[in-house]
């Protein structure tokens, strides 16, 4: 009897020991939004009805969250982590973990589903990984890159280097940097619209100059098309089926263009936005330091929705 | 003041003067400390107040160029460096980006800013390359920091301020030493003078010149140490004296039986006795001027003895009204010769604590003067009485009595009530004074009171022991 209760004791103590370590579970079946929040370094899950559900306090300093193709694992990286954390929203917990030395600022998934690309800042270069998180390729682009778009019919992976002057164009195929073309300094930010051969690049400008505009080049050539006036600082681009969404952090401005172009409506959103994304039928806002996500109306660009989340929320990670 | 660095006033000297220099130096580092604290801390204090009284005019939105002249207006009439900044890039509003740019604002003061506090700064600022003390309020509209009035003021001119103050503290502080070290000074050789005066004296007295005073001018340590001195002069003087005196009665004491002995032993070798009943005579004074000679000497190394620390009491309990009767044994045939009435009343309770020998020897000698001081038919009454922890000899004559001005003297070493008669009284002057000693020495003590022509009364008093020792 007195063995039998000790064991009782021994496994609620290892168990209890072992839970400290898991996180709120993720129903496989859930549609979500969650935001990475990188000044409490924490994810928020928020449900299809706009309510958030779950929190994961994660103690690593991590600047982004990627789901991969399993719609299950998350990849948590960040430029100052040794390593990038697996995590099954599932099972709630860390799984695995990829030796990749420190410098990751972004990673994606392209669209075969099993290449990863990361962004690595330490030494300017952009690594291919299996989803195992086995190196496949590492090719060697500008200083600081940090976005990446990957065009489909081309086979192409766009690199706007941050730190640089130049957008790195690589060849999916080759894993070799097919051409290189020169753009605006501090750019962050990008759509591609390969039928229109445009590639949109926005930015923070220059020393203490505000970048005012976003800017238009040429997909296949990098040649500068056109400049459009977004105050100021434009960092994020959306487009979908009512018009292309412009986000402008410096004064937290959401612009919502037509296909020519022109500004149909505008608005302040949030307290310095940086991200910006489609959930659902909505257009969704994240307030960097209102620690706030803000659903939009796509039609009117009103907020319809307001809700609180972590401390600085950074970067959006959706599953639908 | 002498350059001599081992004196006592030198050391004193430069004790206060470090003490006064040290203090000063504490006094002005911590008030620059203090003025330094104190005047930054009102200094943020009065621009957080002045950049929070611009920002009042701030009723939200877009940060207008109207606004900004009125600071800039502002700015033109006020010693501070007010200034509004709106460019999120300076607000470190881009940070997440790591841009390659320095703010003007950090990203913990950005925060501060955003949750509506003032942001108060000091230390060396990039941006303007020189020392600041600075305030930042936020200018928030609907949580978006739109902007910020900052405003500062170099420290360069605080330094300025504090060397300013730096030259009047010195100079005032000289000034302070100045009076300080001529005050000190001045008090010091006052202080100081006494001690030299003792030292002058006490070289003095070493040469034997004992009469020297010292002048006692005040009631401190110094004074008493002056006093104490001149009481020191005093006693050796005294006992100076007292030696002399002692040594004269001694030389004085020796020659008069040495030259009785010389005298009979000469006349008797010169053939000049008679008979043989002369010659007996004679050899009858040399023997008693002999044993006066012994006497004399015995008493002597008796003092010597009493007056060394060598002197050991053999103490026994003695039951003291038998031991009295016992010694009176002794005169009883003298007595008789006398025809003294003698009356005893002895209380046999007490037991004293003494030396046998000691006490025969007082008791002796307070009989033998009784006895030799009183004419025939006279009385001698002995009494013993016990007190509650002592007990009281009196020894009461109808004697000669003692002159009141011999009274206080009588157990003096050599001292003698009728200097003339001395010689044929036996006694060597000593007995008095050993007496007293001993019966000090056993803690007890002494008294004499007499009257001419009626008598004497010697009182002795001794502590008695309890009865335990009886059983």
């Amino acid at each position: 009897m007195k063995w039998g209760i000790a064991l009782l004791l021994a496994v609620l103590l290892l168990t209890g020991c072992t839970s400290s370590n898991t996180f709120t579970k993720i129903n496989k079946g859930e549609s979500f939004l969650a935001t990475v929040n990188i000044k409490d370094t924490s994810l928020t899950f928020i449900d299809e009805n706009y309510h958030a559900f779950a929190t994961w306090d994660i103690s690593e300093p991590f600047t982004g969250a990627l789901l991969l193709a399993d719609k299950d694992t998350i990849l948590i990286y960040g430029k100052e982590m040794e390593k990038v954390q697996a995590y099954s929203l599932s099972a709630g917990k860390l799984i695995n973990s990829w030796e990749v030395g420190k410098g990751i600022v972004n990673m994606q998934l392209l669209h075969d589903g099993k290449s990863i690309v990361a962004v690595n800042q330490s030494n300017h270069s952009i690594y291919f990984f299996n989803d195992e998180g086995e190196e496949q390729d590492i090719v060697k682009v500008g200083k600081s890159p940090l976005t990446v778009l990957q065009g489909v019919e081309e086979n192409r992976l766009y690199v706007i280097n941050f730190g640089d002057t130049k957008c790195s164009v690589i060849n999916l195929e080759t894993k070799k940097v097919d051409f290189e073309f020169p753009i605006h300094s501090s750019s962050t930010g990008s759509l591609l619209r390969e039928e229109k051969d445009e590639i949109w690049i926005g930015g923070h400008g220059d020393g203490d100059q505000v970048e005012e505009n976003l800017y238009i080049y040429s997909a296949s050539t990098g040649e500068l098309k056109s400049k459009l006036k977004a105050p100021t600082m434009p960092i994020k681009f959306l487009e979908n089926d009512d018009g292309i969404f412009v986000l402008s952090h410096g004064t937290s401005s959401l612009y919502k263009l037509n296909d020519q172009y022109e500004e149909v409506k505008s608005k302040v959103v949030g307290v310095n936005p940086f991200e910006m994304a489609n959930f659902k039928e909505d257009v969704v806002v994240a307030g960097y330091d209102s620690d706030e996500v803000y659903v939009m109306d796509t039609e009117t660009v009103d907020v319809k929705k307001t809700i609180k989340v972590g401390e600085g929320p950074f970067q959006f990670m959706l599953r639908e | 003041m002498r350059a001599n660095w081992k004196s006592l006033s030198i050391k004193l000297w430069l004790t206060i003067i470090t003490a006064i220099i040290l203090s000063v130096l504490f006094a002005y580092s911590l008030s620059q400390y203090y003025y330094k604290n104190l005047y930054v801390e009102k200094l943020k204090t009065d621009l957080v107040n002045e950049a929070s009284l611009l920002g009042a005019d701030y009723s939200g939105g877009e940060i207008t160029d109207d606004f900004k002249q009125k600071v800039e207006w502002f700015n033109s009439k006020n010693d501070s460096e007010v200034f509004v900044v709106n460019n999120p890039r300076e607000l470190s509003a881009c940070l997440p980006f790591e841009i390659n740019y320095d703010t003007l604002i950090s990203e913990e003061e950005r925060q501060m800013l955003l949750e509506g506090k003032a942001v108060e700064k000091e230390g060396y600022e990039k941006r303007f390359e020189k020392n600041i003390v600075a305030a930042i309020i936020p200018l928030i509209d609907d949580d978006r920091l739109e902007g910020i009035i900052y405003t500062y003021i170099p420290v360069d001119s605080i330094t300025v301020l504090l060397k300013e103050f730096a030259a009047k503290w010195i100079a005032a502080v000289l000034l302070f030493l100045i009076v300080a070290i001529f005050f000190t000074t001045k008090w010091l050789k006052k202080l100081i003078s006494p001690i030299k005066e003792i030292e002058t004296a006490a070289h003095r007295v070493s040469e034997g010149n004992y009469d020297i005073q010292v002048q006692v001018r005040s009631h401190d340590e110094i004074g008493k140490l002056a006093q104490a001195f001149n009481d020191m002069a005093n006693s050796i003087h005294l006992e100076e004296e007292r030696k002399k005196e002692f040594l004269e009665n001694v030389a004085h004491e020796l020659r008069t039986p040495l030259s009785y002995v010389k005298g009979y032993t000469q006349a008797i070798l010169d053939g000049v006795v008679k008979n043989d009943e002369e010659e007996r005579k004679y050899l009858q004074l040399i023997s008693r001027e002999a044993l006066r000679l012994q006497r004399l000497v015995g008493d002597l190394m008796d003092l010597s003895k009493l007056d060394s620390d060598s002197f050991v009491l053999h103490r026994t309990p003695i039951a003291f009204a038998q031991f009295i009767e016992d010694v009176l044994v002794k005169y009883e045939s003298i007595i008789k010769e006398k025809q003294l009435d003698l009356q005893l009343q002895l209380d046999p309770d007490p037991i004293i604590y003494g030396d046998e020998g000691r006490m025969e020897q007082i008791l002796h000698n307070i009989f033998d003067n009784s006895i030799q001081y009183t004419e025939s038919g006279g009385s001698i009454n002995i009494t013993l009485i016990q007190h509650k922890e002592d007990c009281e000899l009196m020894v009461t004559d109808t004697g000669n009595g003692i002159p009141e001005a011999d009274l206080p003297y009588v157990m003096n070493r050599f001292y003698r009530v009728n200097k003339a008669r001395s010689r044929f009284d036996g006694g060597s002057g000593l007995g008095l004074s050993i007496v007293k000693k001993l019966v000090e020495l056993q803690n007890g003590k002494i008294e004499i009171e007499s009257k001419v022509k009626r008598g004497t009364k010697v009182r002795v008093v001794l502590p008695t022991i309890k009865e335990e020792w009886n059983s």
